[in-house]
């Protein structure tokens, strides 16, 4: 290859600062547009999005491939309003995967401490266990090569949220009684509210816990190649064949989207049940044992799929995104 | 709002003065401002850039770690992964993903939140050790780097008195 002249030396500069640019306004307008995390909504919305907008004149309406695509969307959000009846979104700048997870586990957590959905009084032990892996992760991680001085502070991040939502107060003082019941509804609304402005805060704990979570996916994927390095050689799009190129590539960056591997590695790393339901336009046609049809939308399980105790995560993926359901 | 990014500033500043980098000193532009820094930078010995006390700049953006930091040489710099403004063009200063205009460069040298400041710096002498034609920022520079090694050789040395008469 020749190369061009000085000239163009300054155009490759300014056609880099120009797409600089350009990708900062893209997150600029998602920043705005998007909170962290949204309020739950309704399950409806999912299917109010494929539902085709009357105001549209037919003209402009996709073409027949697209229109049939919309319709399995569609099927999709009805199956799965059968399934679920809460949806929270998440933004979508490449970090919602991690950020779906640490909410969506940290919820979970919170709630067991006011003994939902259960009310079994020993339900903090996930809470416990959780905390005991990552109080222990930073010593782990170091010995897989992460630099201590650079990667403490991601970790104090993630120890603190923990102890916050431990400390979130729980009205019941003494043990559950009739008196108190009727008020544990509004504590626990009250320490939902407390974590859900917490994980929202720009450029905050979300943020921090990201980078961490990200370390720890890394960290799994490292510590067992021959669990891992399959994923990656099966990947036909991805040309990388080994964990810690694909790690320093594809996990450790911000805003780098999560394929199935690091879906994998996180939920085995933290011991816990990931649920994903796969919205991809298409269902599952199923025969059931009386020989009728269902349908189905795929759905995959990662992580602890046994331990009926151990916390579990339900999250919707549509192409290129991920958010919660409840 | 970005008390995070200043905290791990200061705790990799602190670092680095109690552990320094060979051929490195490091310090603050202005001491109310974590974000800027002021760089010394040795020549490394047996290169063509032996001798010389090269100054730059280093400013973290706000969103920094989630950003990398740029660096920009102020003493006068030649080299095929320095712009002719000063600016340090190597991988790790990138921001994560694809480049279509440099696809030489591999996404996984590229700037992430785990790396630290001394990561950069080391990226840096290593540049001076071993210039990457591959990707050049300053076409002339590679350009002679590869045809002209003896102008190119002239032009660094010019370089290096001069930082030496700056210092």
């Amino acid at each position: 290859m020749t190369h061009p002249e000085s000239s163009s030396s300054i155009a490759h500069e300014s056609q880099y600062k120009l797409t600089e640019r350009q990708l900062s306004d893209i997150e600029a307008e998602i920043k705005s547009t998007q909170p962290l995390t949204s309020q739950p909504l309704p399950i409806v919305a999912l299917i109010q999005q494929y539902v085709a907008d009357p105001s549209t004149p037919a003209q402009t309406q996709q073409q027949d491939s697209q229109e049939w695509l919309e319709s399995g969307f569609l099927a999709s959000s009805k199956l799965l309003s059968k399934k679920y009846t809460h949806l929270r979104r998440i933004r979508g700048d490449g970090n919602c995967y991690y950020r779906a997870f640490l909410y969506s586990l940290c919820e979970g957590l919170l709630k067991r401490r006011f003994h939902v959905p259960t009310d079994d009084p020993t339900d903090d032990r996930e809470l416990k266990r959780i905390r005991t892996f990552v109080t222990n992760s930073l010593s782990w991680v170091c010995g897989l090569g992460y630099e201590e001085t650079t990667i403490e502070m991601f970790y104090d991040e993630l120890v603190d949220l923990l102890d916050f939502i431990d400390n979130l107060p729980t009205c019941p003082s003494s043990p559950a009684t009739d008196s108190n019941q009727a008020t544990r509804p509004l504590e626990l609304q009250k320490a939902l509210d407390a974590l859900h402005h917490k994980l929202n805060e720009e450029n905050s704990t979300s943020d921090y816990c990201t980078w961490y979570l990200r370390v720890l996916t890394a960290a799994q994927m490292k510590s067992d190649p021959d669990r891992y390095l399959p994923f990656l050689l099966a990947d036909d799009s991805s040309s990388i064949m080994d964990i810690p190129t694909f790690c320093s590539r594809e996990v450790e960056p911000m805003n780098r989207e999560c394929g199935m591997v690091q879906v994998a590695a996180l939920a085995e790393c933290f011991g816990v049940r990931v649920v994903i339901e796969y919205m991809d336009g298409s269902v599952v046609r199923e025969k059931e044992e009386d020989g009728s049809f269902t349908f189905k939308v795929a759905c995959h399980e990662f992580g602890e799929t046994k331990g009926e105790d151990r916390m579990s995560v339900s999250l919707l993926y549509r192409p290129g995104h991920y958010d919660i359901l409840y | 709002m970005t008390d995070y990014g200043t905290e791990l500033l200061k705790r990799q500043l602190n670092e680095l003065a109690k552990n320094p980098i060979d051929l490195v000193s490091v310090g603050l532009t202005d001491d109310s401002n974590v974000y800027d820094w002021e760089i010394l930078i040795m020549g490394p010995d047996g290169t063509l850039y032996e001798g010389g006390f090269f100054k730059a700049r280093l400013v973290f953006p706000p969103d920094f770690p989630n950003m990398p930091p740029t660096m920009t040489f102020t003493s006068q710099m030649w080299h095929p992964n320095v712009y002719e403004d000063g600016k340090v063009c190597i991988s790790i200063l990138h921001p994560p993903g694809e480049d279509i205009l440099n696809a030489q460069e591999k996404a996984e040298e590229r700037w992430r939140p785990i790396l630290g400041v001394e990561a950069i710096l080391m990226s840096v002498i290593s540049m001076l050790n071993d210039p990457n034609d591959e990707s050049p920022a300053n076409i002339d520079a590679a350009k002679q780097w590869r045809t002209d090694r003896e102008a190119f050789k002239k032009k660094v040395r010019q370089c290096v008195r001069r930082s030496q008469e700056e210092c």
